[in-house]
């Protein structure tokens, strides 16, 4: 396993592959400033395999594997001393053929499906209903005396807290170095619920892109849970934000297997959009 | 009586019950759909309904079909 050190090596890699393979598969759409953050953290690694390579990105309790493999080929890779972690994604009942022979040698190699999602959006058409909603739910926050606002840096900590729930895998979570956290506090990135002792009770991440707003799940915690409505009122203000403040819908990604977050979804005016996403992991 | 069947027509699309259903009194204790996101989408559709915004008070005390109809008359709607 090779450290990259700088972009250049990267690309110099994957120029040898298209050289030599060819057609190729990949999962890596990570955009340069992405890759040049991992190198400049020191963590980004390869590993060559026999047609292709496989770049593992710590994000400190696990790698995230990222593959370009001719198509068809085979992998080289065995455990290591954390989990390592691979997401597919594609079209809902439309799998393509090199995809299903890769998850076919990830399970030859150890790897093990954890869990599958599938992507579920707010469309700018349901703008108007969760702007009702919205205003309903700040009203229901008041009665209980809780508010909304920005996160703060001294609850970064308590945020990692509410984040070891059991609804949560760790491979939710990319590695973030404090700085970064505090950057993206300062971005208002992340929205929190407060009770009148300004104690955080709740929170989520959210990232604007060009087109879309995405966000993780929303954290809440335990005692609170199930009671005031708050991660709901949160989701909708979230939606609000994303609708009705940037005029982009909201993307995020739901767990087949988890049947509340899917009811609660729905209930809130999430659809499917049909893609899917698998989570292989090699203990 | 125009105003009740537009009530009762929004408690059977909030929470898919049936017309007869209506007259057990269904309750957010005992109707599966009537969560926090159901009770708000209840509350707002109401609103918009009846034009009305209801105080922090009514939105607790809405907790059941009978006790929404309560909150309709007291802001004077014939119902």
């Amino acid at each position: 396993m090779i450290k990259i050190q700088n972009i250049e090596e990267y690309y110099d890699l994957l120029k040898q592959l298209k050289e030599t393979c060819g057609r190729f598969i990949t999962n890596s759409y990570l955009s340069v400033a992405e890759l040049e953050r991992y190198i400049k953290l020191d963590r980004l690694y390869c590993l060559k395999q026999e047609f292709g390579f496989v770049f593992l990105c710590d994000e400190e309790k696990y790698y995230r594997l990222l593959y370009w493999l001719k198509a068809g080929s085979t992998l080289s890779i065995s455990s290591s001393e954390k989990p390592i972690a691979v997401r597919t994604i594609y079209r809902e009942n439309n799998k393509r053929e090199e995809l299903v022979s890769l998850e076919e040698e990830l399970q030859r190699r150890g790897f093990q499906k954890e869990y599958s999602a599938f992507e579920m959006c707010v469309p700018l058409e349901a703008k108007d209903n969760i702007s009702r909603q919205n205003k309903v739910f700040l009203r229901m926050l008041q009665k209980g005396k809780f508010y909304i606002a920005d996160m703060r840096p001294e609850d970064i900590d308590k945020m990692h807290v509410l984040r070891e729930d059991k609804d949560f895998h760790i491979y939710n979570f990319p590695y973030k170095t404090q700085d970064e956290y505090f950057h993206e506090i300062a971005n208002n990135q992340y929205i929190s619920v407060f009770n009148e002792n300004d104690e955080m009770c709740a929170c989520i991440y959210t990232d604007i892109l060009e087109s879309y707003v995405t966000g993780d799940g929303i954290c809440v915690e335990d005692k609170y849970k199930g009671t005031y409505g708050l991660g709901a009122a949160l989701m909708c203000h979230v939606l609000n934000m994303a609708l009705n403040e940037q005029d982009k819908r909201y993307v995020s990604w739901c767990e087949t297997e988890n049947h509340n977050s899917i009811k609660f979804h729905n209930s809130i005016g999430f659809v499917n959009t049909g893609k899917v996403s698998d989570e292989w992991i090699l203990k | 009586m125009d105003n009740l069947i537009k009530y009762n027509q929004i408690f059977m699309d909030s929470f898919s019950l049936k017309e007869e259903e209506l007259e057990g009194n269904p309750t957010m204790e005992a109707v599966e759909l009537w969560d926090s996101v159901g009770h708000v989408n209840l509350v707002a559709t109401v609103e918009d309904t009846f034009g009305i915004e209801m105080t922090i008070e009514e939105m607790s005390d809405f907790v059941s079909y009978a006790k929404g109809l309560d909150i309709l008359r007291g802001y004077g709607i014939e119902i």
